[in-house]
């Protein structure tokens, strides 16, 4: 008998590899600590996003620092890296399976989840876990917004994008309950509750300037949502 | 027979086994109704038919994970139910990220350490105190292994 999915009561957050890098190249990965140590947030990675924002980058002179930063948050502790147990496996081979005949152009599949991604998700379920923190914008579309979704991947393949229903209703049975966060609203959240303040002067101008530079790493998120969120807070 | 999650509808159940098994722990309903709700602490049971059988409690938190109990109930024993919640509860810590996990045993448990061994625990050290006079063994078992480093001198750490 292996270990079955259910929420300890902790706050367990997932992330994937474009939210922690986004973090990462932002300096703000110590935010994630007070985090934290604050709200008792967990923060877990599966092992295919530690090896890309970690072991893989390590070795790239552009990318180095942020892998290293990354590699002390899990020496440190704050962000825990999943082991791989049998029921893991069986769950990503599911969602993998289910990946394969998601989406096609003109008869051509398109694999529109990674690796990482699957690992994440699968992860996310196996945890029970709260949230999951993911920058990359086709899986937030795929678990928020499905019915966008076609749509977004025609303009952005200029093909006729067909999305196979069952596996859009296996996403939306599995996932479509589930919290996502993208980088910009953890750097809200740490704003909020002051472990924004252990690494920057706690003022309006900062948490926009940290909200544009995850936009610019990479973040999906748009300007009328930045404005939104510097609007909401105090100070 | 199942294994999941006690809830704080097993307290009684568990006080039973724990006032037995474990008395020395002097643990009142209320400690282990606190425990069952504690979010550091998940106690897995082993239910066979409608009985609860045996549990392992497991503890996670900034301190690592530690496995701070695991019993069956006597007429339940010999039948690998120990090994089952035992894998159990290491699926439930390796996959929560921690890469490492400890418990204590005392040093005259021979079939409890076999069990731990036969699970890759190995010993790490004597424990500072004794439990009901015994002396006590802090045993581990590395879940996750994590690439070598650099130490800062051009060597691996």
């Amino acid at each position: 008998m292996t270990y079955a999915p259910e929420n300890d009561g902790k706050k367990s957050f997932v992330l994937d590899s474009s939210s922690i890098i986004t973090i990462a190249d932002n300096c703000f990965i110590r935010v994630l600590r007070h985090l934290s140590e604050k709200e008792g947030i967990e923060f877990i990675i599966p092992a295919s996003v530690y090896a890309e924002s970690v072991t893989t980058p390590l070795a790239i002179k552009r990318f180095e620092f942020s892998a290293v930063r990354i590699r002390d948050a899990v020496e440190d502790g704050y962000i825990r890296v999943a082991g791989t147990t049998p029921a893991l496996e069986g769950r990503i081979n599911e969602i993998e399976s289910h990946t394969r005949d998601l989406c096609s152009c003109s008869g051509r599949r398109i694999i529109l989840l990674q690796r990482g991604e699957i690992e994440t998700l699968a992860l996310l379920k196996e945890l029970g876990s709260d949230v999951l923190v993911i920058d990359e914008r086709t899986t937030r579309m795929l678990l928020e917004e499905p019915s966008a979704l076609g749509n977004f991947l025609r303009k952005r393949h200029r093909c006729d994008v067909k999305l196979d229903r069952d596996s859009l209703s296996y996403f939306r049975r599995g996932f479509g309950n589930i919290k996502v966060f993208r980088s910009v609203e953890l750097i809200s959240l740490a704003y909020e509750d002051g472990s924004f303040e252990k690494e920057v002067h706690k003022s309006r101008q900062a948490l926009e300037a940290a909200l544009y530079a995850a936009k610019f790493a990479g973040c999906s998120v748009s300007f009328e949502e930045i404005k939104k969120f510097v609007s909401r807070v105090r100070g | 027979m199942t294994i999941e999650r006690a809830s704080e509808d097993d307290v009684d159940a568990l006080e039973r086994i724990i006032s037995g098994e474990f008395a020395y722990k002097g643990f009142s309903k209320e400690d282990i109704f606190q425990r069952v709700q504690s979010p550091e602490i998940a106690i897995f049971k082993k239910i066979i038919g409608k009985e609860l059988a045996g549990f392992v409690e497991v503890e996670t938190g900034p301190q690592g994970a530690l496995i701070n109990a695991i019993t069956i109930r006597e007429k339940y024993r010999m039948k690998g139910h120990a090994k089952e919640l035992l894998e159990y509860a290491l699926d439930y810590i390796k996959v929560k990220g921690y890469p490492r996990v400890t418990l204590l045993v005392k040093s005259g448990n021979g079939r409890a350490k076999k069990l731990y061994t036969l699970a890759g625990f190995g010993f790490l050290g004597m424990h500072d105190k004794k439990i009901e006079g015994a002396d006590v063994e802090v045993w581990e078992k590395i879940l996750i292994s994590r690439p070598e480093r650099d130490n800062g001198y051009g060597n691996v750490a």
